[in-house]
């Protein structure tokens, strides 16, 4: 068997697949049913001389019971389904209908501006992301910047999140969540001062990426701050799966005029599909 | 380019955008968690393990999670997992009606989540829901 990659868009989208099921969030057998029907479906795309199927409605009917497992693997645990499933899920969808490499480039623009314009819209109509006391609550109960806090170069500001993750969660779990409060340590340098800069800086962002591919899409610089914002996730948040699924379509968008800039997508998903499958062994 | 025409290109962002809209009024007058269902409002608000069902028997509180039902009925942490999600009446009163089949006569659900205050510091507990018979 010579095996001879025919498609990189194939292979990226393989290693999304691998990253969403590795992480069993659909319970472990569609997880596996899910990965085995991926492969069915999509090897032979990737591999020379391979096919499983000899007529077109052998492979329509594995599209279809793969797509039946994606959306079964979201129904069956609604309720914690993550989200960057759905996502695979859309994701899948185009890849399977949409043949025309420029209209998939078109979907994908259109994609990201109703999943960022979406995320501004919630966030700006929430109060409690508006006034910043949901921002503050994550950030000193130590889920934000987790890789910076690790990395043991602010020993003084880890042992005062680590106790107030502490704090919080004796708190939640005893009687007196009902009726007392407690109070939560703040760190130096005060991160409260730029709480509110912090809160406006991310909607503007989400608000720009959502803009600029609306009405700048064949801009470079519309590419630079989708890639900025979404390389940028992994410092803030461990949403590497989400990451991934959102630099892969920027890698395919992006036009081959901007070859540096496509590469840095490439080289981006390929390091978050690396911190996605270490993230999901740890939690194994 | 006609509505036909766009849908016929564009048909899998026309659902998506559906879909979201339908998520955003899911989460506005449903109770559904910003964070689920799609997750258009990730981290716009607390997420669902920011909430907590708690039971009142006989006056004593108890977390749901921490009664041995939890543990071994996987049916009963089904539905106390959707409650945390969407702490709508609906899905409170099914908790109720199945807890109350399992285990107790007299009782109320009310899921709460932690709320924080910025300016103070200080987390306390708001009530979302609640149902008694």
């Amino acid at each position: 068997m010579k095996i001879k990659i025919k498609s990189p868009r194939v292979v990226g989208y393989l290693l999304l697949l691998v990253i969403n099921v590795t992480e069993f969030r659909s319970g472990v057998w569609f997880s596996i049913l899910q990965l085995i029907l991926g492969l069915l479906v999509f090897l032979p795309e990737v591999v020379e001389d391979v096919s499983w199927t000899s007529k077109n409605s052998n492979r329509n009917g594995l599209k279809i019971a793969y797509l039946l497992t994606l959306v079964a693997g979201i129904a069956y645990k609604w309720y914690d389904a993550p989200n960057h499933m759905f996502l695979f899920l859309y994701l899948t969808l185009l890849l399977f209908f949409v043949k025309n490499e420029n209209d998939l480039r078109d979907n994908f623009r259109w994609m990201v501006v109703i999943i960022m314009g979406f995320a501004t819209l919630h966030k700006i109509i929430n109060p409690n992301f508006v006034s910043g006391d949901f921002l503050a609550y994550r950030l000193l109960s130590g889920d934000f910047f987790q890789p910076v806090y690790m990395s043991g170069l602010f020993p003084k500001i880890k042992d005062v999140l680590d106790q107030n993750y502490q704090d919080i969660y004796t708190f939640t779990q005893g009687e007196s969540f009902l009726t007392d409060q407690i109070t939560l340590k703040n760190v130096q340098p005060n991160l409260m001062v730029g709480l509110k800069f912090f809160v406006f800086s991310i909607i503007g962002m989400e608000f720009l990426v959502a803009a600029l591919f609306a009405f700048l899409y064949t801009k470079r610089l519309a590419f630079i701050v989708l890639l900025i914002f979404v390389a940028s996730i992994g410092l803030i948040v461990s949403e590497f799966e989400f990451a991934a699924t959102f630099l892969f379509m920027g890698a395919i968008m992006c036009p081959t005029k901007f070859s540096t800039l496509r590469s840095m997508f490439w080289a981006t998903f390929v390091l978050y599909v690396v911190l996605a499958l270490q993230n999901n062994v740890m939690l194994w | 380019m006609n509505p036909k025409a766009i849908f016929k290109k564009y048909w899998i962002p026309c659902i998506v955008l559906i879909w979201a809209a339908f998520q955003l009024g899911l989460s506005r007058y449903d109770a559904m968690n910003t964070w689920k269902a799609g997750g258009f409002g990730m981290y716009s608000d607390y997420f669902p393990g920011n909430h907590f069902v708690w039971f009142r028997i006989d006056g004593n509180f108890i977390l749901a999670r921490k009664t041995k039902l939890f543990h071994t009925n996987s049916k009963f942490e089904r539905l106390v997992q959707i409650c945390r999600t969407a702490p709508n009446s609906r899905n409170l009163k099914k908790l109720n009606d199945y807890f109350k089949s399992k285990a107790h006569e007299d009782f109320r659900v009310e899921v709460r989540r932690l709320n924080f205050d910025a300016r103070t510091l200080t987390m306390n507990s708001v009530l979302v829901n609640s149902y008694e018979d």
